[in-house]
């Protein structure tokens, strides 16, 4: 594969006008929703979703993908001016962000936080288009017996690295199965769960539900306290947003430890950018001289996990382009996008849309480079964002979801559909349930179950051929192996429980 | 895990069960044979064996967390909540018959009050709110539905 005509072919597309208009307009959407806390790019990216049936595919996922990435750009933001992370992936950032800023050093702390991001966001960049095609040729000899050990050993993945409980999360991937049954059977036909709705014999639309269970659930806990404490922002002024000599030599080896363990940690069903910001801050602390000063303001706190969470978020593309499966939520909201303008990314999928594919590559190379832009001379904007207060913002996101849900069909069931899963995501919340395996099995559930009927059709009902096919008895192995280390795990952490 | 933790288990308890029973009638065939409500037969089977293990756990656990002092709840606006989320069902019902002009401005008038606007702000605030969205999502190809406005030809 040519890489240099691809990419050249890519940049004349992304920077026709439109494209480039949409590419800007996702990355400064996805800067807006990771500074306000209260709505993530799930949430964001579903309230979109109708905008783009007017635009060309790629205008669509190049907006898409820029509110995606985007949002982790802008997510630091708040972690480090207010404490409150923008979104999920930013949390690990509040530990030694705003102890800088509280220091005087919001200035480092946010251009550290956005240089990290496009280092590791152009890193993650340059490893997927090397990694996506030797992939999709492995992938374009996979069966259907493959696809379901494949998706198999993603659902596993997913309840080994749940951040709470294992049972709770066993718990919502079957949840998130069951109502991925509901509407017409793609093999025999046969209606599920339908009740003679017409809305239901589509089944339940992804759509309705990630805002429901992130856009509704969201507000519904923001507005539940009574005396809702006000964002305390930082009021000293950001200056010197370059970093030190001294800050760069501490935060270099972070940003690169960063990069590679974010985009690897990407690619992991379940994975993305949120464990990716974790784990490199554990790393970062481990191998750092001073662990002491985490915590209070160590650079490499802020350095590490910012470019994480950006190079995790290129790394979530690669099974998506090259297998056409999501590995995580906001993935699964892009390919509905896709399948909506008729597109169906697979092994087939860079060569038969090579338009889509290098255009989405190269407007991640051009979004970079607008969020590095809009994230350092134009911080102050985003500072000003930070003050618009939540009475306002509620009401807001709130009319967004409903207008998002109504629009996709002209349905108003869909909009109650949302509702109902608003209320069921906010009571699961209250649970300590997350709502993350629930989405991702939602959308796994209908291939592993198309997969799995189609691999005993092939094998006249023989089990085998789920073992006896060398990358189907690989995969279900390190299945068997992770759901063993999972047990094996929680009977460990009940122990340490009961004898505490 | 606690006590009070009962009422999502005993959800996804029930849940299973009606699944479960409710395939049988889609036709689950057999594992080598499989039937449209194979996939959702098991899953409830799943999820009632996981819920009962979570309450022979709870209550094998709960002599052990007796003793410890629980945490005490934050204070949470329930009527705040409930008054939302009944202007939003109320909307979903209404919103194709009323229009989305009349049923927003009152979902709006609503939503500002709940979130703590004063009423001459939150009704300044809902027709700017409404006429930009209006506008801005027609622009970009949304169809509302006009409801009574058609009604009285002004739309």
């Amino acid at each position: 594969m040519d890489y240099v005509s691809g990419i050249w072919s890519g940049f004349q597309v992304v920077l026709q006008p439109g494209n480039f208009l949409y590419c800007f307009l996702g990355c400064f959407i996805g800067t807006l929703v990771g500074v306000l806390p209260g709505i993530g790019p799930v949430g964001a990216m579903s309230i979109l979703l109708p905008t783009t049936f007017g635009m060309s595919p790629v205008s669509a996922i190049v907006m898409l993908a820029g509110i995606y990435y985007g949002a982790m750009y802008g997510g630091s933001t708040t972690s480090i001016l207010v404490n409150i992370p923008g979104e999920a992936a930013s949390v690990v950032t509040c530990l030694d962000g705003y102890q800088m800023a509280k220091q005087g050093r919001a200035g480092p702390a946010l251009g550290v936080a956005a240089i990290g991001s496009f280092i590791g966001g152009t890193f993650s960049i340059v490893a997927l288009m090397l990694l996506v095609f030797p992939l999709a040729k492995v992938a374009l000899a996979f069966g259907p017996p493959e696809y379901f050990c494949i998706v198999f050993l993603g659902m596993t993945l997913i309840i080994y690295l749940a951040q709470g409980s294992v049972l709770k999360a066993i718990a919502m991937i079957l949840f998130g199965m069951i109502l991925s049954t509901v509407g017409v059977d793609m093999v025999a036909g046969a209606q599920r769960f339908t009740y003679g709705s017409d809305t239901l014999q589509d089944g339940i639309g992804m759509v309705p539900l990630a805002m429901g269970l992130f856009g509704i659930a969201e507000v519904l806990t923001n507005i539940e306290e009574r005396t809702r404490q006000d964002r305390v922002l930082l009021t000293t002024k950001i200056t010197h947003l370059w970093p030190t000599v001294t800050d760069w030599k501490r935060s270099l080896g972070a940003i690169g430890r960063g990069s590679v363990l974010g985009f690897f940690l990407g690619i992991l069903p379940g994975g993305g950018a949120l464990i990716a910001s974790f784990l490199s801050y554990a790393v970062e602390k481990k191998v750092s001289k001073h662990p002491e000063e985490f915590g209070k303001g160590a650079i490499e706190g802020v350095a590490g996990p910012e470019t994480a969470n950006n190079a995790g978020a290129g790394g979530a593309f690669v099974p998506l382009m090259a297998m056409g499966i999501p590995s995580n939520v906001i993935m699964a909201v892009l390919l509905g996008a896709l399948m909506i303008h008729g597109v169906v990314p697979g092994p087939t999928f860079i060569t038969t849309h090579r338009e889509i594919f290098w255009g989405t590559i190269a407007s991640m190379y051009i979004g970079n480079i607008m969020l590095l832009v809009l994230n350092l001379p134009l911080i102050g904007l985003w500072v000003q964002v930070l003050k618009v207060p939540y009475r306002i913002l509620m009401p807001l996101i709130l009319l967004f979801c409903l207008i998002g849900a109504y629009s996709l069909n002209n349905n108003a069931v869909e909009v109650l559909i949302m509702i109902i899963f608003g209320v069921v995501g906010y009571i699961l919340r209250k649970y300590e349930y997350e709502e993350a395996p629930l989405v991702l099995a939602f959308i796994l559930g209908p291939m592993l179950e198309t997969n799995f009927r189609q691999s005993i059709i092939i094998s006249s009902g023989h089990l085998s051929i789920f073992l006896t096919r060398p990358i189907c008895g690989t995969a279900m192995v390190l299945s068997v192996l992770l759901l063993i280390s999972s047990c094996f795990s929680y009977y460990r952490k009940a122990k340490d429980r009961l004898s505490q | 895990m606690r006590a009070r933790e009962l009422p999502p288990i005993l959800f996804f308890l029930s849940l299973g069960l009606y699944v479960s029973w409710a395939s049988r009638g889609i036709g689950v065939g057999t594992l080598y044979q499989p039937g449209p409500g194979l996939m959702p037969y098991y899953l409830g089977i799943g999820l009632v064996l996981l819920a009962v293990g979570m309450i022979l756990r709870m209550f094998l656990k709960r002599s052990q967390e007796e003793e410890k002092v629980e945490k005490r709840p934050k204070a949470i606006d329930y009527p705040r909540i409930a008054l939302v989320v009944a202007a939003l069902v109320v909307y979903s019902l209404v919103i194709e018959k009323v229009g989305y002009i009349v049923a927003t401005l009152f979902l709006l008038v609503i939503l500002f009050l709940c979130a703590g606007a004063k009423r001459t702000s939150a009704v300044i605030a809902s027709v700017l709110t409404l006429l930009i969205t209006y506008f801005g999502f027609t622009y970009l190809g949304v169809r509302f539905p006009p409801g009574i406005l058609m009604v009285f030809g002004l739309y």
